[in-house]
């Protein structure tokens, strides 16, 4: 059977996909209305051209002077082949949903080899379908050609958009009347082309090979076979990329945070569609802030619950920037994520009733986003004797994933050998302290430095003395007691070596 | 002021009229505390208790937040006068995995307490806030029937504080035998009851024995400085 390839074409890539204000508003409407041109920076000629500034006679190629003569109200944006080099890498991301084998045709194009992925399409009619449904998701333009072979494929869609060519005959027959100007060769060859006369390909096809490398080389004969299929083509296969980061050059400055939601969104929703097309959920997101005259600003934002969609992160990030002073306006953002995992293995109960509004997981997300990560602790327990190291609390950022909802909600054995130390003393700790010592007369909350007893307090009897290890730095004996002061409240008093006295708990 | 206003504003209301919720409460795991308050804590309400820190009001809530456990949800801590010490917790039978601990400003707080009310996972939030004005207060009492929550809110008893509308609002002073409570407003009920709530029988090691008394008066412990 026959290889069958399929060439993309985007003639005004950047323009039709460029983020910015106008894609806010309605882009139909309002893009019709503004004449919009891209100019090459270098060469100062007009790169690409929407349909407004077309209709007004401007073309690619034409000088800026030119351009402006004729439309005295032009907008000019400069062309970044950067950007559009992204932004064909969304596309052959999308592509690569549908087409196996995808190979990049820089600048503003992409090849598809389709005859693998015939079969399961049942068809080209079908599949074509399926490929322009998705394209049509952009308001994009592309043309489309397909061949026998690659190159013959690029030239098809230039000279002649939207014709398939499914044999090596209709193939031969359509690239007839194709001008040799289209030929991926260097302009020198085919100056020598066109001095000779030869304006169509048909007629460079039809003499000998052994002639035509003789006359004009090596280069041209290897090209011509590639083009008739006698050779392979040189192509680097489509790999997606491994991690999400998109950057997004701003056209004007943001000064206050409100401000950054409308572009952060934008590229949200680029993380929502990445995600969801491998299934995954991520924890962590980084946001580089591009400024001016300032060293970039980087942010990271963690939510213990995994998230795809762009609607909880945004949440997230509003809480987070609100707390944000910009030291300098922002020029672009990048957006990174890291921390990925598949998507929840749970799912929530069917029967249980009204269900709330955010999971644990969710909240305490939203809590730290919005008050800090350390400020958002839970109690843990040690195998100690020291109350200050038996009882602590750690803020939940640091536990382990797999430990912040343990017993309940989750099936305890599934927790991944994940090298947390907290778990385990957790673990054993629970048992063994509650079998060892069911009575241990503790209070509900502790100090975090213990504070000098200052008032006057009653003692009840029971005294009991604990001691620190030698290796905990300065060894003291401390003799804890009851008391309740003055004022009826009770307080958990010790007396050290020296007979100074401190409060250390509170029996709330 | 008229009664309109009066009704509009919580202060009077129809017996008729109030709420189903009302009538759900939780057993507060003392009898005498269950007779006082008409069956227990009114379920998914705000809560006023009007306390000093240390007298005992945590042992107070201690039986219900057990009884809460069983729902599997979280237990906020919000702005906690000291950090909660884990191993007092565990003894009691409040899994660590349930509670969180929250610090914030105190606008921060009330956020944050709405949210956890709000967000249907969390059984109980303990608030130590002393300002609250109206507005916030009825926020989070609907954010507490929303989400299903209790929301205890611990103030210090100074008298000049604005009395707020919330359902239930007891003042707890210390006892020797255990906690003396008295009931400043009660929906549904009158307020000026008081009730002794004894310790003795849960927490024999924080009661004042006849005997004991007297010893420890008799030797106080002057500390110098």
């Amino acid at each position: 059977m026959n290889t069958l390839w399929l060439y993309l074409y985007f003639p005004q890539l950047q323009l039709d996909l460029q983020p910015g204000p106008a894609q806010q508003e309605p882009p139909a409407a309002d893009a019709k209305a503004q004449p919009l041109v891209l100019l090459h920076s270098q060469e100062l000629r007009v790169h690409q051209a929407n349909t407004a500034a077309r209709q007004l006679g401007i073309r690619p190629g034409q000088t800026l002077a030119h351009a402006c003569a004729l439309c005295a109200t032009l907008q000019v944006l400069p062309w970044q082949p950067e950007l559009e080099q992204q932004l064909l890498d969304m596309l052959a991301l999308d592509c690569y949903q549908l087409c196996a084998d995808l190979a990049l045709a820089p600048p503003n194009a992409l090849w598809l080899r389709l005859d693998p992925m015939l079969q399961l399409y049942g068809g080209l009619p079908l599949f074509l379908a399926q490929l322009t449904g998705s394209l049509h998701k952009y308001p994009l333009q592309f043309h489309y050609g397909g061949a026998v072979t690659a190159e013959a494929a690029r030239l098809l869609c230039l000279h002649q958009p939207g014709h398939i060519a499914q044999s090596l005959s209709a193939q031969q027959l359509a690239l007839q009347q194709c001008p040799v100007t289209l030929l991926d060769l260097a302009p020198a060859l085919l100056q020598q082309l066109q001095r000779l006369g030869m304006q169509q390909l048909g007629p460079l096809l039809s003499l000998p090979p052994a002639e035509l490398s003789r006359r004009f080389g090596a280069e041209l004969s290897r090209y011509l076979q590639q083009l008739q299929g006698r050779l392979p083509p040189l192509l680097r296969y489509y790999q997606p990329p491994e991690q999400f980061s998109v950057t997004l050059e701003l056209l004007y400055q943001l000064e206050h945070h409100p401000q950054l939601l409308a572009p952060l969104r934008h590229l949200l929703q680029r993380l929502q569609h990445y995600l969801q097309r491998r299934d995954l959920l991520c924890y962590q997101l980084q946001l580089e802030l591009t400024l001016r005259d300032t060293p970039a600003l980087c942010l990271k934002l963690h939510s213990p619950q995994a998230e795809a969609r762009a609607e909880r992160w945004l949440e997230l990030w509003q809480l987070k920037l609100e707390a944000l002073k910009l030291p300098a306006p922002v020029l672009g953002l990048r957006l990174s994520a890291s921390q990925y995992c598949s998507r929840d293995q749970s799912s929530a109960d069917l029967y249980a009733g009204k269900q709330g509004q955010y999971s644990p997981l969710q909240l305490i997300g939203l809590l730290q986003a919005k008050l800090g990560a350390e400020q958002v602790r839970r109690p843990i327990q040690l195998p100690a004797f020291l109350p200050e190291v038996a009882g602590s609390s750690i803020a939940v950022q640091r536990l382990g994933n797999a430990d912040l909802l343990p017993s309940g909600l989750q099936v305890q054995q599934s927790a991944p050998a994940y090298g947390s130390e907290a778990r385990a003393d957790n673990s054993t700790l629970s048992s063994s302290v509650q079998s060892q010592q069911p009575t241990a007369h503790r209070p509900a909350f502790l100090f975090a430095t213990p504070e000098p007893l200052q008032q006057q307090v009653r003692l009840l009897p029971g005294l009991e003395r604990i001691q620190s290890q030698w290796w905990q730095g300065h060894n003291e004996a401390r003799d804890y007691l009851t008391a309740q002061s003055a004022d009826g409240r009770w307080l958990w008093v010790y007396r050290t070596d020296q007979q100074h006295w401190f409060v250390h708990g509170v029996f709330a | 002021m008229q009664l309109s206003e009066l009704k509009q504003q919580g202060h009077v209301w129809h017996l008729s009229q109030t709420p189903q919720a009302q009538h759900i409460s939780c057993p507060t795991g003392y009898q005498e505390l269950d007779l006082l308050l008409g069956g227990g804590w009114p379920a998914q309400q705000v809560i006023e208790l009007r306390t000093a820190f240390g007298i005992g009001e945590f042992r107070l809530l201690l039986p219900y937040l057990q009884h809460q456990t069983k729902r599997n949800k979280l237990l906020v801590h919000i702005n906690a006068p000291a950090s909660l010490h884990a191993p007092f917790l565990s003894s009691q039978g409040l899994p660590l995995w349930q509670q969180l601990e929250v610090r914030a400003k105190a606008q921060d707080a009330l956020w944050a307490a709405e949210q956890c009310l709000k967000s249907g996972c969390c059984s109980t939030v303990l608030l130590w806030q002393q300002t609250l004005n109206i507005a916030r207060l009825k926020r989070l009492q609907l954010a507490a029937a929303e989400g299903q929550a209790e929301l205890f809110l611990l103030r210090s008893a100074e008298p000049t504080q604005l009395s707020l509308p919330v359902g239930l609002s007891l003042s707890l002073h210390a006892d020797p035998q255990g906690l003396e409570v008295r009931v400043l407003k009660r929906r549904g009920g009158w307020p000026g009851a008081r009730q002794l709530v004894n310790f003795s029988q849960r927490w024999p090691r924080l009661i004042w024995q006849k005997d004991r008394h007297h010893a420890g008066q008799a030797a106080p412990v002057a500390v110098a400085l």
